[in-house]
């Protein structure tokens, strides 16, 4: 499992892979993606100096009812539960833009888009250059500033 | 109308009375320990009559007063003064301590939210639909958009109303989705057996 400077690495590591990939359309989609994990990795950091120190081994489960013994959680749905608990609304709502904008831009299913039409772009269509750089330099550098990873 | 001391307490100690039918709430009001009056909201636990309980808020409160504590209530602020038309002597004395709701079951506490759901998402221009599908204790909320290019300033507004409804409901186990899409491909990617909650 890993520690904190792992993360922090591997999320720089996808942050200059989001924000390299804004400059060259069609494919600043994949930069909305490359940020959500960047993000995911900076929210990691984050866990790591809390005591539930990794996400996925805190998730909380059902203690009675039907459910017992079963995961309350996803590990992206645990990780919205504890930045929206411990952290700010700016950083929730970064963090949910980003995870929105990035499951759209992967399973985005083009036929969806029109009404009944089918229309034949893919989701660099749907996401403009713009859209992905304020994901990246609105949400992504609010995220890192309010859980104070430098 | 000023009462004595004696006169207040007497009424709040003769409480708690549970008017049924106010706000489709059930409430109750006693006497606390030091001398702090609070409103609860419990089943029918020591029903008394509703007459009491209006006549006592129109002779010693005031509806107004009343309808502020509950605000107070609402919004999460647990103390309210009573005001001075109780009397010097009564008013520095007591104080609205404005109790937590009475335990409503998962089911009920579900229902209001996905009525607060449908009440505001609903009134965004391109909200198109709302559909619940569930999943262990999950509610999963998609939010249909009748766009067809990203929005980034309906998503920050949308995600201003999640993270109330979040806060709101925290017992409640949420997912929310905001698919792009159009009305006649729902069913590409809902569920036949999603329950729709809202639709334009």
């Amino acid at each position: 499992m890993a520690d904190y400077d792992i993360h922090f690495a591997q999320a720089e590591h996808n942050e200059k892979l989001s924000r390299k990939l804004i400059n060259e359309p069609p494919f600043h989609d994949w930069s909305i993606t490359a940020a959500f994990y960047a993000a995911i990795h900076y929210i990691e950091c984050w866990i790591f100096n809390r005591k539930e120190k990794h996400s996925e081994t805190s998730i909380p489960v059902y203690k009675k009812g039907r459910q017992k013994g079963k995961f309350m959680y996803s590990p992206h749905g645990w990780r919205e539960k504890l930045v929206e608990m411990h952290s700010s609304k700016s950083t929730f709502k970064s963090l949910r833009k980003l995870r929105e904008a990035s499951e759209t831009a992967r399973y985005l299913s083009l036929t969806k888009l029109g009404y009944g039409n089918w229309i034949p772009s893919p989701a660099s269509d749907y996401f403009s250059p713009s859209d992905a750089l304020k994901l990246i330099k609105n949400d992504l550098s609010v995220l890192k500033k309010e859980l104070h990873i430098k | 109308m000023l009462a004595t001391t004696t006169e207040i307490e007497n009424t709040m100690t003769a409480f708690p009375f549970i008017g049924k039918s106010f706000w489709g709430h059930d409430f109750e009001i006693k006497l606390l320990p030091k001398k702090k009056i609070g409103i609860s909201i419990k089943e029918q636990e020591k029903l008394l009559i509703w007459s009491n309980f209006y006549k006592t808020i129109e002779q010693y409160l005031s509806w107004e007063t009343f309808f502020d504590a509950y605000e107070t209530y609402s919004t999460g602020i647990n103390i309210l003064e009573i005001p001075d038309l109780l009397g010097i002597q009564i008013f520095t004395k007591y104080s609205f301590d404005v109790l937590t709701p009475k335990e409503k079951n998962k089911e009920e506490i579900e229902q209001e939210a996905l009525m607060e759901i449908t009440a505001i998402f609903g009134k965004f221009k391109d909200v198109q639909s709302i559909y619940v599908e569930r999943f262990r204790e999950e509610l999963k909320i998609m939010i249909l958009l009748s766009v067809n290019k990203y929005n980034y300033d309906l998503m920050d507004e949308l995600f201003d109303v999640e993270y109330e409804i979040r806060k709101k409901y925290s017992e409640i186990v949420f997912e929310f989705f905001y698919p792009p899409t159009g009305i006649k491909k729902e069913k590409d990617f809902i569920h036949p057996e999603a329950e729709c909650i809202f639709s334009k």
